[in-house]
């Protein structure tokens, strides 16, 4: 073998080393970039699954002090919920955060399956008599809606 | 002949990291169907304890005269046991500590609900069992 053929074929083995590389560098950051948006996409649809609410208030009776309307909400899912993260909506206005007070009832320090949260809401105005409506939204998105009467 | 043979052994680790990767990154993706499929399957499994679930509330009665005692019956109507423990009691719309009976609350087993102290005589009960389902009445 001559030299210039030992040359040319080192520089062919070069390119298609470097081919090589660059080619399975791509495929690991597609892969990884793939399989991660999966992983959490599939984390967030199993929270949002395994999340339930529910508003138990009597439509008939909603406790009232002046602006301010009380609402009962239970976590009827399985997992822990932030009650710093839940966002009220009467009739379609959302009552600003600095307006919504949660407590926890039972004086348990998180809101987990079964617990009862007390939502204070205040928003600005008092309730013209007739049906209303309540959404209480938490943390992934899933929400309970409740009608009720003033 | 050699360099042929490098280059072919070369050829051949990059096919198995190739491989690899995607194998690697096939297994996360089937744990998070797995992940998926498991909150799927409790999401079912809420849905049909709620339809399972159901309350009536079929008789109450008014004591004193201020501060006054609401009793309330509650019959366990649905197809699943409960815990009376486990239940929300709101009189005239305000939620409020209760006694009640310990122990399982089988179906078509009617159990009673005490609550005290009510300052005012009371209208309306609402009982939410821990799932959310609700029997409310005039008492």
């Amino acid at each position: 073998m001559s030299e210039a053929t030992a040359a040319t074929h080192l520089i062919f083995f070069i390119v298609a080393l470097s081919i090589a590389v660059g080619v399975v560098a791509v495929i690991n950051t597609n892969v990884q970039q793939l399989s991660g948006a999966t992983v959490e996409s599939a984390h967030t649809l199993s929270g949002q699954l395994r999340t339930d609410v529910t508003v138990i208030n009597d439509p008939e009776a909603i406790p009232a002090n002046n602006t301010v309307y009380t609402f009962y909400v239970k976590n009827t899912g399985k997992t822990t919920l932030a009650t710093d993260l839940v966002t009220v909506m009467i009739d379609g206005a959302i009552v600003p955060t600095g307006n919504v007070s949660v407590t926890v009832l039972g004086g348990a320090s998180e809101w987990g399956p079964a617990d009862v949260i007390r939502i204070e809401a205040d928003p600005g105005y008092s309730l013209a008599s007739g049906r209303h409506r309540v959404r209480v939204t938490v943390e992934n998105g899933v929400s309970d809606t409740l009608d009720f009467e003033v | 002949m050699n360099g042929m043979g490098i280059s072919v052994n070369i050829a051949y680790i990059f096919a198995f990291l190739s491989i690899l990767i995607l194998v690697g990154g096939g297994i996360e993706v089937m744990h998070a169907r797995v992940e998926v499929q498991e909150a799927r399957d409790d999401h079912y499994a809420l849905a049909g304890d709620k339809l399972r679930t159901n309350l009536t509330i079929v008789s109450s009665n008014t004591t004193g005269s201020g501060p006054y005692t609401l009793n309330v019956w509650v019959e366990n109507t649905g197809s699943t046991p409960l815990n009376p423990a486990d239940l929300t009691v709101l009189v005239d719309g305000v939620e409020h500590d209760y006694t009640t009976v310990g122990g399982v609350w089988s179906p078509m087993e009617t159990i009673t609900i005490t609550v005290e102290d009510l300052q005012v005589s009371p209208s309306r009960a609402v009982v939410a069992a821990p799932n959310g389902v609700i029997a409310s009445a005039d008492v």
